[in-house]
């Protein structure tokens, strides 16, 4: 048991025990859900099962067995007709040197982004989304360049995790250096600003969007752990009092009404405020281009990510209502000045 | 002065390794293949959770890799922090060698496998090559 808390301890988790004589003892390890847990999404290629990381993929096309017509040649490369743009295809099955695709075969096209391009990956079959526990992989395989790591099935196997941009720059680097070359002329103008923001649900259907650059930790918590200073909700964290808010009842949501908490932790220069949110759902990429200034209180706009309408929170506003003295560079210096005020 | 090697058998040779490298032999487990390494890299197993390496030893020491449906052995050590497992046909026991048997291979053997092989201990049963095991799981040769 010592071994089981020195290891649970040492990512940051608790072992909590309760025993009652002649009843049983409860075991409670509470592990933080931290970001190397990568949502994913698992296909099969050649037999065996890869994990590709859920932030590379936009979307899945279904090739049934008829329509192998729809994949079409320029030249010597495989395209398809995505909604009227040609998506370069690429073939997990000739990337990995593997018996060739024959026509009748089921076929699905994951449409990855990397960096900057957009292609497709042909795979045999998608199988599922999972939360997958990131493995390093060992030094010897690194240098092949297409895997970002391992991971371990539910049945215990290991499966491979797919480097998309390593697939990317091997399969395509004429293409990703055109790309450049012709973003020196006119797309220039339209470059955009992406950021990875977390996606959140609050209640009542409502998604916000945090700025992934803000959040230190993603920790689930009981209810009870919330205590009051005056007015103000805060809690104990890492040893010091944090000062805890609930975006889904000051954004005018349902109190969500769940037994435990889940919080985003920011946390900068040693101070700590708790954003309480509804269930965590996503990371994604935002892109700056699409925002709608249409916001609220606490809001800086909208913005449409996955096809739902996603909320911008005002990460700064929000955690300097809570904690004013969060974004001072000397918290001492400022505080004589605010009260000396 | 004695030293305590353990011993497995490739290919009706006996190999050993010293003892201290080794971290446990079992029997074979699930490999996951890994498109596109390099020859002799039989695959990642999961090993109580944690992802490691296995190595087929044959195309190191120049014989045919093995099959893929075999199921043999696996030796565990440990090479430069990092866990790697070694396919084998059959593990020994650990035996103690005195040094005075230790010979250095003959000249004949290839720049290749001598590279691996460092010597043989002359034991009463047949000899008993010494491997390297950093440079027989070494990348390249």
């Amino acid at each position: 048991m010592d071994v089981v808390r020195t290891k649970i301890e040492a990512i940051g988790g608790t072992v909590d025990i309760d025993s009652v004589v002649g009843r049983g003892t409860t075991w409670r390890l509470r592990i933080p859900l931290t970001l190397a847990i990568m949502p994913a999404v698992t296909v099969v290629c050649g037999g065996q099962v890869y994990a590709i990381p859920q932030v590379s993929l936009l979307e899945l096309v279904a090739l049934d067995s008829q329509a192998g017509a729809a994949i079409e040649h320029v030249g010597s490369a495989a395209v398809y007709r995505l909604r009227e743009d040609l998506l370069p295809l690429v073939d997990l099955r000739t990337v990995f040197g593997s018996s060739a695709r024959t026509a009748q075969e089921r076929t699905v096209i994951a449409v990855l982004q990397a960096d900057t391009v957009r292609f497709g990956l042909l795979v045999d079959q998608v199988l599922n989304t999972e939360e997958i526990v990131v493995k390093p992989l060992s030094a010897r395989l690194k240098s092949i360049g297409l895997f970002a790591g391992a991971t371990l099935m539910g049945d215990g196997r290991v499966s491979l995790i797919l480097d998309v941009q390593g697939l990317a720059r091997r399969s395509m680097a004429v293409e990703m250096g055109e790309r450049d070359r012709s973003s020196h002329g006119g797309e220039a103008a339209v470059l955009t600003e992406t950021v990875q923001v977390l996606v959140a649900g609050i209640g009542g259907g409502r998604r916000l969007a945090i700025p992934l650059s803000a959040v230190t930790r993603l920790e689930q918590f009981p209810a009870d752990v919330v205590e009051r200073v005056g007015a103000r909700e805060v809690m104990q964290y890492r040893g010091g009092i944090t000062p805890v808010v609930h975006l889904d009842e000051m954004l005018g949501g349902q109190a969500s009404g769940q037994e435990g908490l889940t919080v985003v932790v920011c946390t900068r220069a040693g101070r700590s405020v708790a954003l309480v949110v509804g269930e965590v759902i996503d990371i994604v990429d935002d892109d700056a281009a699409h925002h709608s200034d249409l916001g609220d209180a606490s809001l800086t706009g909208s913005t449409v990510l996955k096809d739902r309408v996603t909320e911008l929170l005002d990460i700064r506003g929000v955690v300097a209502e809570a904690d004013p003295l969060f974004y001072a560079d000397d918290p001492a210096q400022e505080l004589a000045e605010m009260v000396g005020a | 002065m004695t030293r305590h090697l353990a011993t497995f058998v490739i290919d009706g040779a006996r190999y050993g390794v010293d003892v201290l490298l080794v971290q446990e032999a079992l029997r074979s487990q699930v490999r996951t293949p890994v498109p596109l390494a390099a020859a002799g890299i039989a695959g990642l197993v999961n090993l109580r959770g944690e992802v490691v390496l296995s190595i087929d030893l044959r195309v190191r020491l120049g014989l045919d890799p093995l099959p893929v449906d075999t199921e043999p052995m696996m030796v565990v050590v440990q090479v430069a922090g990092e866990a790697v497992s070694l396919l084998v046909d059959e593990v020994g026991d650990v035996i103690d060698v005195e040094e005075s048997q230790f010979e250095t291979p003959p000249d004949s053997l290839s720049q290749e496998l001598r590279h691996v092989i460092l010597g043989a201990y002359k034991l009463p049963t047949g000899l008993l090559l010494v491997l390297d095991v950093e440079r027989a799981t070494a990348q390249t040769p």
